[in-house]
């Protein structure tokens, strides 16, 4: 089982202000990082590849997800870094990551805050990036209620056999991955403060990713949607069960 | 074994204007935030608008996109109705795929080049907003890939070429996106052009000159054809309304009559179709819309080479508009084809149904063993396809008779199968008759040489089969000859009857294939003649031979008949 509590990423920096791509090919905007989507991208036309934002005013973040994206395929380098005077002087490295295949992959560190955050891919090819989420995420207090499944999957497609009996094999048209995300005696305050804003803001009406278990199974990450809303029905004392239903598409 | 996976992307290629807003040619100059979205409806500078094509792709939810593809995972149905290949009907039933999408919510990055200057994000969802911007989608073409993804590869896909018809909704989260196959545009096509001129002047049965009412006269050609009443006249001269001819011999063409006319008679333009039947399918196509490009010329031409030829010329002057639909029809029954839209090989196609060709190579043996899937066989005689006597009527008295009134035939020609009226078959006649409007005087071989194919090839009625084919053999295409071992369709000691069958649909389901065909009859042997070379008899490759006098072949076989 787990052994961290679940996050959800959907606060993005590059939502700040627009983000700035030093090369971006035709009709790969580098506004699509930050749109959730898996079907729209960024691409470089030339490399190291930088993407920096402005963001007005010091903002945190603390992670860093990534899904859609080349950089195994093309070996390249991913850093988070960041700056108070847009890189002239001020230029830290958060983290990096060399991903060895085209997976989602996450990358965490303790929150720091700045005014201006860049990604910047170093490699010898250019580079594309469907989904970057900077941020701060939202990371449960609590532990999945026992039930929750994150290996399961409902393959969507057809199994066939010929007159004679013998298979055929499956056709898969996508394996769809749902599961009822539950959390047992949390805070009330906690529902109210931290993941209510987050569902109003984001949440309820766009996808995000969803790390189960960010510490052991870092790269069973899932992009998600939410399913209608959610139920925090309280218990005893200042206490609720927190619950909703998300789905996607298993990795 | 391996694993299979099917995506499928459709593809519109929706009109986009070239230009980036007020840089020159568009001399459109908004303030920023105000520009158009590139497309024709919203051009603030349409004189300089520059058509190109934008290609919005759309893919099922939850199916694999590749890295740099933008292709939107909104459908959430397909619906395919492909062309099916109808014998009887001549013109196959066009295919048509109803595609139903989930709308979303979208920033509007892909579609509006301006996206940053907006001083307040896109309302609306993408497709709500797809609608309002692309206000000329009919028409346009569209594409449905099918790719199966074998152990992780992507193949190369099948494609499927429609176009757009119609767009319903948005509404309630969903659009519907309806798409058609191009020889649609038969059926709003009418041939000749409907004309709206009327005489001007009273026409006597002498005269040389028609004369139309002002500015009539730019609905007509230089030179041409045109009825008023019953008679047909050929003109070679247009002076701005007037339409003249040198003399008598240009009245009352086409078994018509000179007659005259008062003020106010219609005049419409005739269309003459001439030549052989692939030309004049292709006159009738291209009047249609559909151009050369888009019809396989060659393999009509060859249709007709091998099965038609001098003896099926057609000279037919149409003197009021029909659909160019029902004119393939009467067409294409009348030389036993059929035309149809190949959506895969993007082309329009007719084919002769007979007996294959010694050339022709049989695709492959589809079996119950390795290709027929379980439980989907039917197997349907098509007893209301017998026949014992063909008949068709033909000559048409004048281009201005009813061709649907056997009175208005001069002539016609009749095949009768004795054996099968007998007794111990049908005990009786089962007649069919054609109306031949598109043959004359000139075709009476023709006419004898149909009748009698018919008789030979539904004396014995063909049987219809259904079945379903894995992604694996998804190469069958319609119109292509296949033989088939199938349980359902065995001899007299029970043994399993290897089939030849025609495919006449082939619908695409993602995971299965379903395939209608039908099985190929002749009532005996045939035979085309052989080219020289061609060994003796038995080693002559499908070719005929000269049967002994008593019609018998050397082992005492019946001989050939040649078709």
């Amino acid at each position: 089982m787990a052994t961290t509590p679940p996050k959800i990423f959907w606060d993005n920096r590059f939502k700040d202000a627009v983000p700035v791509a030093s090369s971006t090919a035709a009709g790969y905007d580098v506004l699509n990082i930050r749109d959730f989507y898996p079907f729209t991208w960024h691409k470089f036309v030339a490399m190291p590849g930088t993407i920096t934002v402005n963001c007005g005013s010091v903002k945190s973040a603390d992670s860093l997800y990534v899904h859609g994206h080349d950089l195994g395929t093309q070996g390249a380098t991913v850093e988070v870094r960041r700056s108070n005077d847009n890189f002239a002087a001020n230029d830290v490295l958060v983290a990096s990551h060399t991903p060895a295949d085209d997976e989602p992959f996450l990358l965490q560190w303790a929150s720091v805050s700045n005014q201006y955050w860049r990604l910047r891919f170093t490699g010898a090819t250019a580079v594309m990036i469907a989904i970057a989420a900077l941020g701060v995420a939202l990371a449960f207090p609590r532990y999945l209620a026992l039930g929750f499944d994150p290996l399961a999957r409902t393959p969507k497609g057809s199994n066939n056999r010929t007159e004679k009996g013998h298979p055929l094999g499956n056709v898969i048209e996508f394996e769809e991955w749902s599961a009822q995300m539950t959390f047992n005696r949390i805070l009330q305050s906690w529902v109210r403060d931290t993941f209510k804003p987050a569902w109003k803001a984001h949440l309820r009406s766009q996808p995000f990713g969803l790390a189960w278990d960010p510490a052991d199974h870092a790269d069973e990450l899932y992009l998600v949607a939410s399913d209608r809303g959610f139920n925090a029905p309280p218990i005893s004392g200042d206490l609720c069960n927190l619950s909703f239903k998300v789905f996607g598409v298993a990795p | 074994m391996s694993e299979i996976s099917i995506v499928r992307v459709l593809k519109t290629k929706l009109d986009f204007c070239a230009n980036t807003y007020g840089v020159a040619p568009c001399t459109a100059s908004g303030a920023p935030g105000s520009e158009c979205y590139n497309t024709f409806g919203n051009c603030q500078d349409k004189l300089n608008y520059v058509k190109t094509v934008k290609v919005y792709k759309f893919t099922e939810i939850g199916a694999p996109i590749r890295p740099g593809e933008f292709t939107r995972p909104y459908v959430t149905k397909i619906s395919k109705s492909p062309t099916e290949i109808d014998p009887e009907a001549g013109v196959a039933r066009q295919a048509n795929c109803t595609i139903t999408l989930r709308d979303a919510t979208d920033p509007d990055v892909e579609s509006d080049p301006y996206v940053r200057n907006r001083a307040t994000p896109a309302g609306g969802t993408f497709l709500s907003r797809f609608k309002a911007r692309h206000t000329n989608y009919q028409g346009r073409p569209c594409e449905l890939e099918t790719y199966q993804i074998v152990d992780g590869v992507w193949g190369t896909p099948t494609v499927e070429h429609y176009t757009f018809e119609q767009l319903k909704g948005p509404a309630r989260g969903e659009a519907t996106f309806v798409l058609r196959d191009p020889l649609s545009l038969a059926m709003k096509t009418k041939v000749p052009t409907p004309t709206t001129g009327k005489l001007a002047l009273p026409l006597t049965v002498n005269d040389l000159q028609a004369t139309l009412g002002a500015g009539e006269g730019a609905q007509y050609p230089a030179s041409g054809y045109f009825r008023h009443n019953d008679e047909v006249i050929q003109y070679t001269g247009k002076a701005g309304d007037v339409l003249s001819w040198p003399d008598g011999t240009y009245r009352a063409k086409f078994g018509t009559a000179a007659l005259a006319a008062k003020v106010g008679d219609s005049v419409q333009l005739c269309e003459i179709l001439s030549g052989s039947v692939a030309t004049v399918l292709q006159r009738l196509l291209n009047l249609c819309g559909i151009v050369d490009g888009s019809i396989d010329l060659a393999g009509m031409q060859s249709e007709d080479n091998t099965w038609l030829g001098a003896k099926y010329t057609i000279l037919r002057c149409v003197a009021s508009p029909e659909t160019a639909y029902d004119m393939m029809v009467q067409i294409c029954r009348l030389t036993g084809g059929v035309i149809w839209w190949s959506s895969l090989d993007q082309k329009v196609k007719y084919k002769v149904i007979g007996p294959q060709a010694p050339s022709v190579v049989i695709g492959k043996t589809l079996t119950d063993e390795a290709n027929l899937i379980d439980g989907k066989t039917q197997v349907e005689r098509l007893d209301n396809l017998r026949i014992t006597m063909s008949a068709v009527s033909y000559d048409l008295a004048s281009a201005v008779a009813d061709p649907r009134e056997p009175n208005n035939y001069r002539t016609g020609a009749a095949a009768i199968d004795l054996d099968a009226e007998g007794p111990n078959e049908n005990n009786g006649r089962i007649v069919e008759t054609f109306f031949g409007s598109w043959f004359g005087p000139a075709n009476v071989q023709a006419m004898n040489s149909f009748v009698q194919r018919r008789i030979s090839q539904y004396r014995d009625p063909p049987d219809k089969i259904s079945f379903m084919l894995h992604p694996k053999d998804g190469a069958v295409k319609e119109a292509e000859l296949y033989d088939l071992e199938t349980a359902d369709i065995v001899d007299a000691a029970g043994e399993v009857l290897k089939s030849r069958v025609l495919i006449l649909r082939r619908t695409d389901r993602g995971g299965e294939i379903d395939i209608v065909a039908r099985t190929t009859t002749f009532n005996r042997r045939y035979g085309f003649i052989a080219p020289a070379g061609t060994p003796n008899y038995p080693n002559n490759n499908g070719y005929a031979c000269v049967a002994d006098a008593a019609g018998k072949m050397s082992d005492g076989t019946d001989g050939y008949r040649i078709i």
